[in-house]
């Protein structure tokens, strides 16, 4: 006996509504932090370390002091807090000080203010710094040795793992196993306005901050910890954000902390906006991930164990590193119903740049392993990797690798079967094996994946994840609709606006999402792991009912009509039989002048979920969505280089909220994760970062875009997502490394075991095939 | 970091305006203020072309094209004939940065920024051009440019225009392999000439970018491959050639050892090619 649902007829969900923020944006009014001018308004610079490791002896200000112009120079000795931060682990300096070590290039020893930019920059270069040079650690390999400490606790920060069943006996039923090693390379977030703060000061409330950012309430947490205050004394509020990928997660924290530390000082505005070289240099990226995987099956294709072994470089400071471990942990056995299964994972540090958050949080790494070996499997059996991994999906009544038993909104096999049938998936082989028969110097190959992605922050982060919001019809109808999570170019004001405008019944051209300010709405956790359509949408949705269950009463009332009888659509309240009929703004001022209630908050908690770190086994994550992908990819065999030709998508999001969001965030998801496995690459040179600006670190442009990127949706509704809603954010991006690398191996007939898959790389692996 | 910005009207002015200490000459400006920014240069005053209408031209007869120093590569593109006469160039041309930069940069700042990735200067390389210098001296290309952003233009001189005598080929290639589709800095860059006889080749010439401190045309391929025919042992042997005469070094955007063997492997196009003769 299958649920009943009411066949519902929505008037904003589900249509095709353009951006709510995207006129601003487009004619360039909209206003972000570099674009801020106040009166007095001071500059601010970053006097970073030039050593991968080194011991600071002497920090020389006296120099930089006597520039005119200079406002203030600050070192650790200016913190009137706290100096050791960390948004997990404080193991991070604010400003290192005389006698400590620096760990990477780009650690912050001084801060300096000025009356110009050019100023603070001469300033910077004034400030000396004298190091006793000292053996840096810059690989996994030499971490793990722990000979050279980073930290006095060691290399290794932290270990986690997952026992399920018994991988022995696993191996021991299993007709093949297969063992191989993987690399996932760093990735930049690449976002396009650089991280940015303005801080102010006033002597009634405090410090107001103004930033580019994603998690108001984490600056709202840091700054006031370096500052010595309390938390009442300091207002955040988001400024326009122009792109984060995580990269804003817990980076302004530290660039707030480091803006108001000179207003704090000087009394004065302050406006620190990184350079894109010392953005790429000092902030968090996507981790390297080193991993063994070991995997057997039988010969009828079902996978009976995997074992797991993965290493990831933290670099110099564990910022969000343990969070982001916990989903490479979970995801690292990829979307399989698998008996047998063991992971350990261990964050390493080395002396490099932090890693923390991006798109993905520590999984693409690993779902490209996982979906690599599967590749292999299904080769080793001469299976086809649809059917291998059709074999093995997950469906109602499946156990996840953490042994979660799913029982609702599983659209993995659905994206499984469409996949196959928007790329016309057997045409497609043929095609294919027809093209490579005629061309002796390009060669195709056609790459699978399939993968799930946990939803919100999973039991690991269940402390925060809840979500408000302050909803306020306003007398002449119009709305503002306050909330914790950003907009930061992925659409949340818009799909916020269309919930709010179906709850209400009012029209969407009446409603304005404002950015979030702390002072309104309490700490509604960060705007990340694709939570914020399903968490802050439920808190707008619950308010907005809340004050709609108001105006119907009234209208009842007034009108002597059945609550019942009374429908609100898209700014009209009428009856049913027509009888009577209002605007939604003529309804609004007869509440405000009956005196009615017409402000509301929404709270919404996150379903509770049952977790056991010693084992890695429980519920993970309150949800998950599931993808498949199809791609077709082109190798150059004289030349390594690989170009997608077409590419198929199909993704379960529970239901669509907004279709013209969903296929921007697929395309922006698809792009950058084909950027990462072919071409984004970070280098190095002695810790030194030397891909630091957009012509040395290369990220996709429209050439390099498939001609072909057809997309297509899964609705299998999830019962605590608003109107059925999961996220899309990260799932957009997650099977994409894995499908190309897949590609390309199938193409050269060798396996891609690195990504980026750069031109060099493929040529190098091929080499010996061509003459 | 400040510097003054001016905008002569004639040559007379531009020459003494250039002849002061600290001042640099300006065409699209795509590759000078690049240079700013990065503090590889501090110049104390920026003296732009853009407004002198005697440098803004090209002419063609029949024995060459003239291209004036202020001509864009937009413009180049745009310019008919010079897709029929030197298609190799405007292949090359054609994939400089984006439409942007094209809009603005010059072929005459590619020659000046002498680059071994430089597009356009491979071209050029390719076809023998000659720059035109304003003390009224004609100069060969491969003579012109010295080393990385080193030219034998003298203090105190600017380029009039690139000369570029016309010549008939039946295949020409240009091909930069770089890390992307466009907006791009070669890894490795090739073009070949390639003029045929009844049976074999007649002519061939053939230059690689970025292999090297200047484009480098390589001159004894060019003279064993006169008379042979292009066939798979050829290839086979000129690609050997390729390999040992080119001289890469490492870089942000690829090693030694890959450009090496890029260049040789690039051979190969010729028969991907098809190309018969
Ligand atoms: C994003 C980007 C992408 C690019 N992509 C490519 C590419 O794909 N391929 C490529 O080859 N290049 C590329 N470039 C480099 C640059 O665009 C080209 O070299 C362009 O042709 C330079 O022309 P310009 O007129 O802008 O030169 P400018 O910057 O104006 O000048 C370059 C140099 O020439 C000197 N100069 C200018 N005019 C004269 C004159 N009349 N007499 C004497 N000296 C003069 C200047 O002093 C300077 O030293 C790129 C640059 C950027 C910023």
């Amino acid at each position: 006996m299958g649920t009943f649902t009411k066949k519902r007829d929505y008037s904003v969900i589900g249509k095709e509504i353009p951006r709510v923020d995207s006129l601003v944006k487009v004619k360039g009014k909209a206003k972000f932090v570099a674009d801020f001018d106040m009166k007095d308004m001071l500059y601010g610079a970053l006097v970073l370390s030039k050593r991968a490791r080194g011991r600071v002896k002497k920090i020389d200000v006296s120099k930089a002091s006597s520039l005119k112009g200079v406002r203030a120079i600050l070192t650790y000795e200016d913190i009137p807090g706290e100096n050791q931060i960390g948004e997990v682990v404080n193991d991070m300096p604010c400003l290192v000080p005389v006698g400590e070590e620096v760990r990477y290039y780009g650690d912050v020893i001084s801060l300096v203010a000025a009356d110009s930019l050019e100023i603070a920059k001469e300033a910077v270069k004034l400030v000396k710094v004298e190091y006793e040079d000292l053996e840096p650690v810059l690989t996994i390999e030499k971490a793990l040795k722990n000979e050279v400490k980073i930290h006095p606790s060691g290399n290794i920060l932290t270990s986690k793992k997952i026992r399920k069943g018994n991988v022995e006996k696993g191996f021991f039923e299993s007709d093949f196993v297969i063992e191989d090693d993987f690399y996932a390379h760093y990735q930049e977030q690449a976002y396009l306005e650089p991280q940015g703060i303005l801080s102010l000061y006033d002597n009634n409330y405090g410090i107001t901050i103004y930033g580019s950012m994603q998690c108001p309430y984490y600056v709202q947490e840091m700054v006031p910890k370096v500052l010595g205050m309390s938390m009442h004394s300091v207002r955040v509020i988001q400024a326009e954000t122009g792109g984060a990928f995580g990269g804003k997660e817990d980076v302004p924290s530290y660039v707030a902390s480091q803006c108001a530390l000179l207003t704090y000082h000087t009394k004065k505005p302050v406006l620190l906006v990184y350079s894109r070289e010392v953005d790429i240099q000092t902030t968090s990226k996507r981790h390297p991930i080193k991993s063994h995987y070991k995997l057997g099956v039988t010969e009828d294709g079902k996978i009976k164990a995997v074992e797991i072994t993965a290493h990831m470089d933290m670099g110099a400071y564990a910022t969000l590193s343990p969070i982001v471990m916990y989903r490479s942990l979970v995801h690292a056995a990829g979307a399989y119903d698998i008996e047998n299964v063991k992971v350990d994972i261990d964050g390493v540090y080395t002396n490099k740049v932090p890693c923390g958050a991006f798109r993905g949080f520590g999984s693409p790494q690993v779902l490209f392993a996982m979906e690599s070996i599967v590749d292999e499997a299904a080769e080793k059996l001469r299976m086809d990797p649809m059917d291998i991994r059709l074999k093995n999906a997950l469906r109602i009544g499946s156990r996840t690798s953490t042994d979660q038993l799913l029982t609702e909104s599983v659209g993995a096999v659905k994206t499984i079967e469409h996949a196959m049938e928007i790329s016309n998936y057997a045409e497609l082989k043929k095609e294919m094996a027809a093209f490579n028969l005629e061309n002796k110097f390009k060669k195709r190959g056609i790459g699978v994946s399939h993968i799930i992605y946990g939803i919100s922050l999973g039991a690991a982060g269940q402390h925060l994840d809840a979500a408000g919001s302050l909803v306020q019809v306003h007398r002449d109808g119009s709305v503002n609709i306050h909330i914790g999570n950003t907009e930061m170019g992925q659409g949340a004001k818009t799909v916020i606006a269309m919930i709010a405008s179906e709850a209400l019944g009012q029209s969407i051209e009446k409603i304005r999402v404002d950015n979030p300010d702390t002072s309104y709405v309490q700490d509604s956790g960060p705007t990340v792991a694709s939570r914020a359509t399903v968490f802050s949408g439920n808190a707008v949705k619950k308010a907005c009912e809340k004050i709609k269950a108001r105006m119907e009463e009234y209208f009842s009332k007034t009108r002597n009509v059945s609550v019942e009888e009374i429908v609100f659509k898209n700014g009209a309240i009428k009856t049913v039989d027509n009888k009577h009929k209002i605007l939604f703004d003529s309804l609004a001022n007869e509440c405000y002048n009956s005196n009615t209630k017409m402000v509301e908050r929404g709270w919404f908690v996150s379903p509770k979920l049952r977790w056991n770190s010693e084992t890695g086994l429980g519920e993970a994550y309150i949800t998950y969505a599931y993808a498949t992908q199809v791609v077709v990819a082109e190798v150059d065999m004289l030349t390594g280089k690989s170009q997608v030709i077409e590419a198929y998508t199909s993704h379960d999001v529970g239901k669509k909220l907004n279709p013209v969001g969903l296929v921007g965030q697929v395309q922006g998801g698809f792009v950058q994760g084909m950027g990462y496995g072919l071409f984004e690459e970070i280098k190095t040179t002695d810790g030194r970062i030397t891909t630091d600006n957009f012509n040395t670190y290369i990220i996709p442009t429209i050439s390099d875009i498939p001609q072909k990127l057809k997309i297509d949706f899964v609705e299998d509704a999830y019962s605590q997502g608003p109107f059925g809603a999961k996220g899309i954010g990260e799932p957009s991006l997650m099977p994409v490394p894995a499908s190309i690398a897949n590609a390309i191996s199938n193409a050269v007939r060798k396996r891609v075991k690195r990504i980026p898959a750069t031109a060099e790389y493929v040529f190098n692996i091929i080499e010996e095939v061509i003459k | 970091m400040s510097y003054s910005f001016i905008s002569p009207r004639d040559e007379k002015e531009l020459k003494e305006e250039i002849s002061a200490p600290g001042s640099f000459t300006m065409s699209g400006g795509t590759d000078l203020l690049v240079k700013i920014r990065m503090g590889k240069i501090s110049p104390q005053k920026i003296v732009s072309t853009s407004k002198i209408s005697t440098l803004h031209f090209i002419d063609e007869n029949d024995d060459e094209i003239v291209i004036g120093s202020t001509i864009t590569h937009a413009e180049l593109l745009e310019y008919k004939p010079l897709r029929e006469a030197f298609p190799v160039l405007f292949d090359a041309i054609y994939t400089i940065g984006s439409p942007q930069i094209r809009n603005r940069g010059t072929l005459v700042g590619n020659v000046m920024n002498a680059s071994p990735a430089g597009d356009g200067l491979l071209a050029l390389y390719l076809l023998d051009a000659k720059i035109e210098i304003s003390n009224g001296d004609a100069v060969n290309i491969d003579e012109f440019v010295v080393s990385p952003g080193r030219t034998i233009l003298p203090k105190g001189e600017y380029v009039k225009s690139i000369h570029i005598p016309k010549s008939k080929w039946d295949h020409h290639y240009f091909e930069k392999v770089g890390q992307r589709n466009s907006m791009t800095i070669s890894i490795v860059s090739i073009g070949w000439l390639i003029k045929c006889g009844s049976e074999a080749i007649e002519n061939l010439r053939i230059a690689f970018g970025s292999v090297a401190p200047t484009i480098l045309r390589l001159k004894d391929v060019e003279k064993f491959s006169k008379g042979k025919k292009i066939d798979e042992k050829f290839v086979h042997v000129v690609s050997d050639m390729v390999k040992e005469r080119v001289n890469p070094i490492d870089d942000v955007r690829g090693s030694a050892q890959y450009r090496k063997k890029l260049c040789s492997n690039l051979m190969y196009r010729m028969v991907e090619e098809g190309i018969k003769c």
